[in-house]
This record gives C-alpha cells, structure tokens and sequence, in this order.
C-alpha cells in the first residue's frame, strides 16, 4: 500500500501540493483527477521518486519511496510526455526497460499483435498515439506493483481507449498489479477507476472509493407553483444550487432519503432524483468551490 | 574482508554492469565524437608545433620546443574529452521527459551518477589508449634515429625504457584528464539546460586564464605606477608566485613541462618538478573534492528544476560578478574609467539577462556591481599605498646579480649599445648610475621628437630576470651620452651586436669589432 502523510511540494515559488493525505490499495485502479495545474502530475513524480517532498512522507509498505532503490523497483512511471532514446524504437526501449525492471515477454508481444504496434520501427515516427499505446503497453507488460500512467487517455481514438480500459482492467484483475492514472477524461476513469482523489489547488479535495463517492452526491431536479427562495434549501448540504424562476436544480451531498423528505415539505410540483456521474461530480465541486469564493 | 568492503561501491553490480553495456551499445553518437577526435589527433600530429605555439603563446609557461611535445595531441584530446563527455553524459538532466525517465529508474541516485560518471571515464580511458598507440610507436621509433614514416617496423627497435616512458606520460595525462573531467562534471550536474552546460564549462576553463591576465594586467599598472621604468612587467619580481599560478591553472603549461620532464630531464629544473609535483596534488585534491560535492548535488538535485534557468550558486551567481571584477581590475586607472565602468555594467547587466532569460533588474545586482568597483578601486589604492607589499623595488640589491644586460637607443644621435656585463665592479657602477638616471627619465612617450631609452636586464643568481626599460627626453639624453662614454673609456662593455654602433674613444661611431673589449 501506498501512503501519503502531509505531503507538501514547491514548484520554484508556487506551493503545488500542500497537505495531501491519501492511501492507495493494492490491486486498485486509482484515479487521480482536477482541473490543470491541480497538482496531479507533481503528484505521480512524487510516487515514483523522481521528486522529493518538501514535506511530509510518501511510504511503500512503510519505506520511504524517494531514492530507494527496492521500493522504486515496485513502480513504473509513463510520464505524460515518455522521453525515448535518439532514434530508438520500441524493442530499443523494451530493452532499456528490461535493464531495470522484469518484462513480461509473452505478455509484451501479446500486446504488441492486439495494439498492430511494430516493434522495429523508430518511436519517433509514431504517431502521439502510437507513442502513447506504445508506452503504456511496455508498462503493463513489466512486472511491477504499480503502473504510473500520466494522462494516460491522450491521444488515443476511442477504440483504443477501449482496448485499454480492457487491457488494464485484466491485468488487475490478475492480481498483481495496481494502476494509478492521472487524466482529465473523466468519463474513462468513471468506467475505469475503483478509487479516486480529486486534487484541487493542491490539496485532495475529496477521495475514496469512486461509487460510494458517487452515491454520496445527488442531483435533485424540483419545480414549484411559486418563486423558489434560496433560504429553503440551507437545511440541505448544497453543493449547487441553480435557480430558474420555480425551476430549481440541486447538487447535494449526504442521505438522499433524508434530503427527499425535507424537500417534500416544501411541497414541489415536481421532484426527480437523478444520478450523478464523475465529470458532473467534478464540476459541481470546482463550481461549488468557485461560488464559495465569490 | 573491511578492505573488500571498502572497494565494494568501486565495482558494478550485475544489473548496473547490464545497464553499462546497453548504454555504450546504444550511444553510437559517442563513436562519431571518437572518431572526430581521431581526426583532430591526426591533424595535431601533422601540425603539433602549431598547435603547441598557439596555446603556449596564449597560456604562457617554458618556452621552446622538443621533440615530445608531438604528443601535444594526445593531452589536447583528453582536454577536449574531459570537457565534452561530462555534458554527453549527464545530458539526460537537461531536459524534462528524460530526467523523468532515469531518475524515475530502480536505482540510488548515487549509484546512478556513479554509472554514468564511469562509463565517460571508461570512454576518455580507451579513446586516450586507442591515441597514445602511434604516440609509442612514434617514440618508441624515433630514439633509434628511425622516424615512423620511414618503416613500419622502426618500433621493433626500441628499447623498453622509451615504452615506459611513453606509457608514464600516458597515465600521467590520463589522471590530469580525468581530473579535468570530474572538474567539469560537477557544473554540468549543477546546470539545467545544455547551453547553461556549454557555457559554464567553457568558463570555468577560461576562467584560470581571465584571473591570471586579469592579475597580471593590475599589478602591471601598480608597477607602472610606481616605478619610474615605463611597460613594467610585474612577473619579473613575483615570478615564483606567477610561475605557480601558471603551473597551477595553465594545462598546457603542465602538459608541456611533463614532456619536457619525460623525455628531456637534463633541461627540466627541479624547480619545475616540484611544481609538477604540487599542480598534479592539486588536480587530485580538487578531483576529489569535485566528484563528492558533484555525486552529493546529484543525490539531492531537485528534478523539476531541469530546463529551467541555472541557479546553483557555482553557476552564473560566482562566475558573473566574479569575471566582472577581473575585468574591473583590467580597466585599472585610465581616462576612460568611467566609461568603461559603465560598459561593463551593461554587459554585466545583459549577463544577468541571460542567466535570469529574463529582462528584470533586481537592486541586488546594481549594489553588487556598485561593491566590485568600489572593492576594485579599494584594492588598487591599497596596494600603491603599500608598495604591494613592498615586493616592487626599482633597483635589484647589488648581491643577488650575476649578470646586466643593457641596450642603450638614442636615436637622435644614431648611438647604439648593446652589452652583457659580469664585471662585479662595472656591475655596480651600473646599479649606482641606475640610480642616477632615474630622475632624467620620462613616461610620457612622444611622437613629435625622438627619445632615447635604456633596456636594462638583471639576471639575478636565482635564475630570475629583472627587466627595466626607461625614456629619456632631449635633457636626459646629455645625462645618458656621458654614462656611456663614460663606461667606453673604460673600456667594460663587451658588444654583443656587431651591428651596432656605438662611440670610439674620439667620440665618433666605428664599427663594434674594432673597439669590444
């Protein structure tokens, strides 16, 4: 398991991360989401050991990840922009990789003929998908415990999103694999995630297990035979609030029963209860947050 | 068993040596750079006096040329490797995605600079060996009178001591190179982009030279300040202390004298064994130092920092303000000093630019350029109110002279002397009227009428030379004209020119061969 403890991070003078707390399981796909410059891909350097924390501890099995050469041994890092040698292709890298980590070859060109992806030929002809399938392919074919994927849905079609998705979820569920996924697609990490941390101005905004999260947040849709007031719903936990004459649209958190009673006393014409995916949880807590500040 | 211990980080492990060989197998672009440098051997072999006149005009050092110093080319490449493999192999934290890519690997970082640090050295060692090849050959043929391009076989013939000559100087090369390289190697961990890289690397190689001429520019001008004799060259008082700065600093200087030392030892003085001796120290000590501060940084360098401008305080924040004050002290007391500080605060200004990549001034660097011209002018007036020291002194003390060497010009009477004079008694009256002519002396050099001047120079029983070169005006020339016929009555001076003219006894010119004594 994967432990963060107050972790704080400074990139030149800007504080990136501050006080992050989180634990990441075994055998899970981790999803770490946010809007740019949250702090995500700081985040995945810090847990591969590329960056040091400024503050506070990132633990594997309780040893310190940072410059450790057997718990980095444990990790592989697909950056958002993977660096390939002058002219390598990708058995070149494949090879580099083995130097370091233990490769899977059945699995490698089992991959390799469901992605139609040549080996032999120079990665800088590749086209940024190709590059990225080829790069995540190399990763899910070592045998580590946690595959690190920054922006890992960049640049692939839809098809091949799919492919992916597939591809990782078994390898999880072979059990010896944990996935942490940094990326803005939203709806791929709904299908995709166990668990997930949203990151927002450098501190983890909210987490945990992705359908319990899910089922905390509710989209409550009412109409009325009057002008709605503002003042009727503070006894709910409002995310959002939307008001449109005596149409109302309500993102709230906690007991959607206990929220569905009160809300009945206020008599509305209509009252719907929708569910509510990812990206909308997503945007209803930045907005939330924006609306807060003003 | 402790000892074993003790070696173990020296070696590789199975997966670092794995890494080692993938990496040498991968990087051709590091045979391209050996061959190139093959070239360039081949070409210092067919000009090797070029070469070696050209850098020992510019760094200074023994003069003269030797057969030996054919090997020129081997030192030169190991310069250039020791300067360039740094930057190869360290490139990778220079840019983002792979410094991602190698710091993110299974391995202590330390372990990691460690790999990469040897793999160059490696390198530099084969490149250097793969060199020194013809340079044997060449010796080992050349000391029985046979030149290589006469037979192939002409090694066949020599003898085992030039072999081990060769292969010494080989070794000793290759540790100043390796020196060199750790030298280099602990900028480039510090710089952030390849072009940060280049330049620091190429300053820190000048910068030894840039103090040194720098230096020597100052206390030139203080000597000329205080001595009545005009182009003083301040060495020829402090030269032990210049000749150790140059062994110090000066590599083809070192390269040069090692030579020298190898394969003419009857020239080589023990003076320039011991400043061999203490420049090779030296280059250990600051190698040392060098590869753990370097390997240190590394350990704890901060990733996120690479593409970025350079900031480590080794970096631009010494160099500049430190190249600013050489050349502060350069600019001495002329007429143009407040123009040429205010030049140079541009260019310090656009120094700054650079290293920042941004166009802000911060009051820090005004007041810090403010405090190097105030140090400066401080440091100037300092040493003309001490005398440096005391160290500058007109006259030589009549003792420590073995032999004057003196070139009087007055051209306004066609009179020409030049004389060598061992005579203890002649040789003080020479230092008494050294005295006596001072005060009809000028500084002032003029171009509307001719001057005369005196070159005087004591060797002095050190082995040291004093040179002293005085004008005269028109009043002074009487002065001079009556020393010299002087000194002829006597009959003392042994002319070395025969060429030259010079008065008789009756007063008119005649030609040297009739009247050297």
């Amino acid at each position: 398991m994967i432990e963060l403890c107050h972790v704080y991070k400074c990139l030149g003078k800007k504080q990136v991360l501050r006080d992050v707390n989180m634990q990441i399981k075994d055998g899970t796909i981790f999803g770490l989401i946010g809007p740019n410059g949250a702090g995500k891909s700081t985040l995945l350097r810090l847990l591969s050991g590329i960056y040091r924390c400024d503050g506070g501890k990132i633990l594997l099995d309780q040893e310190r990840i940072f410059d450790h050469q057997e718990a980095k041994k444990q990790i592989l890092f697909v950056s958002d922009e993977p660096f390939q040698f002058f002219h390598a292709s990708l058995k070149d890298m494949k090879d580099f990789y083995a130097k370091w980590y233990e490769i899977d070859d059945a699995l490698y060109y089992q991959y390799l003929q469901m992605f139609h992806l040549d080996e032999n030929k120079a990665l800088k002809n590749f086209s940024k998908g190709m590059k990225r399938q080829a790069f995540i392919l190399l990763g899910l074919s070592a045998s580590v415990r946690y595959l690190l994927l920054d922006e890992a849905f960049d640049g692939l079609d839809p098809l091949m999103r799919r492919h992916f998705k597939h591809v990782i979820s078994q390898r999880i569920a072979q059990g010896s694999m944990s996935v942490i996924i940094a990326s803005h697609d939203l709806k791929e990490m709904e299908d995709l995630c166990d668990s997930f941390a949203m990151l927002e101005n450098g501190t983890v905004r909210c987490g945990g297990d992705l359908q319990d999260a899910l089922a905390q947040v509710h989209r409550i849709q009412l109409a009325f035979d009057q002008e709605v007031q503002r003042e009727w719903f503070k006894e709910l936990d409002v995310v959002t609030m939307k008001i449109k004459s005596r149409v109302v649209n309500l993102y709230i958190r906690g007991n959607v029963e206990k929220a569905e009673a009160y809300l009945q006393t206020l008599q509305p014409l209509i009252l719907e209860i929708l569910p509510v995916n990812l990206e909308e949880m997503f945007i209803q807590e930045i907005l939330h947050d924006k609306e807060e500040a003003l | 068993m402790e000892i074993k211990n003790w070696l173990k980080p020296l070696f590789l492990s199975d997966q670092e040596k794995a890494y080692a060989k993938h990496y040498m197998r991968t990087n051709n672009r590091l045979a391209i750079v050996a061959a190139l440098i093959l070239v360039l051997f081949v070409m210092g072999y067919i000009m090797p006096s070029i070469l070696i006149h050209a850098a020992l005009s510019l760094f200074g050092g023994a003069p003269g040329t030797t057969n030996g110093e054919k090997v020129a080319s081997l030192f030169i490449s190991i310069c250039i490797l020791a300067y360039v493999l740094p930057m190869y192999q360290f490139r990778f934290l220079m840019k983002r995605s792979s410094s991602d890519l190698y710091l993110s690997l299974p391995i202590e970082r330390k372990r990691l600079f460690y790999v990469h640090y040897l793999i160059g050295l490696l390198y530099m060692a084969s490149v250097a060996v793969l060199e020194y090849i013809p340079v044997a050959f060449y010796y080992y043929g050349n000391r029985i009178g046979i030149t290589i391009d006469s037979t192939w076989h002409a090694p066949l013939y020599g003898t085992s001591e030039t072999l081990i000559t060769t292969l010494l100087l080989l070794v000793i090369f290759l540790v100043l190179g390796i020196c060199l390289y750790t030298f280099f190697t602990c900028f480039i961990v510090r710089c952030h982009t390849m072009l940060d890289g280049i330049l620091i690397c190429a300053i820190y190689t000048l910068l030894p030279l840039i103090i040194f001429y720098s230096m020597g520019f100052f206390l030139s001008n203080i000597s000329n300040e205080l001595l009545y004799s005009v182009e003083s060259y301040h060495f020829s008082y402090m030269s032990p202390l210049a000749n150790i700065l140059v062994a110090l600093t000066s590599l083809p200087w070192q390269m040069n004298a090692w030579v020298r030392l190898f394969f003419e030892p009857t020239i080589t003085t023990d003076y320039t064994c011991m400043l061999l001796g203490m420049e090779l120290l030296v280059w250990l000590i600051l190698g040392v130092i060098c590869y753990r501060n370097a390997s240190n940084y590394f350990v704890h360098l901060k990733s996120e920092d690479s593409e970025q401008p350079t900031k480590s305080p080794l970096t631009y924040p010494i160099l500049i303000p430190l190249v600013t004050f050489q050349l502060l002290l350069i600019i001495g007391k002329g007429k143009l000093i407040s123009f040429m500080i205010c030049i140079l605060f541009v260019c310090y200004l656009i120094a700054h630019f650079f290293a920042q990549r941004k166009i802000t001034i911060h009051v820090r660097m005004i007041a810090i350029y403010g405090a190097l011209v105030l140090t400066s002018s401080a440091l100037h007036h300092w040493l003309v109110r001490t005398n440096l020291f005391a160290m500058i002194y007109e006259i030589p003390q009549g003792d420590e002279v073995e032999l004057i060497r003196l070139e009087i010009i007055d051209q306004n009477l066609n009179y020409y002397v030049s004389a060598d004079i061992t005579n203890q008694t002649v040789k003080e009256d020479i230092l008494q009227a050294h005295a006596q002519w001072l005060p009809y002396t000028t500084k002032e050099q003029s171009w509307n009428y001719i001057q005369g001047h005196i070159t005087i120079c004591y060797l002095l029983t050190n082995g040291e030379y004093v040179n002293r070169y005085y004008l005269f005006d028109e009043a002074g020339i009487t002065h001079l004209q009556t020393l010299v016929e002087q000194w002829e009555k006597e009959d003392v001076i042994e002319y070395l020119d025969d060429g030259a003219y010079h008065p008789t006894q009756d007063g008119d010119t005649a030609d040297p061969a009739d009247t050297a004594g």
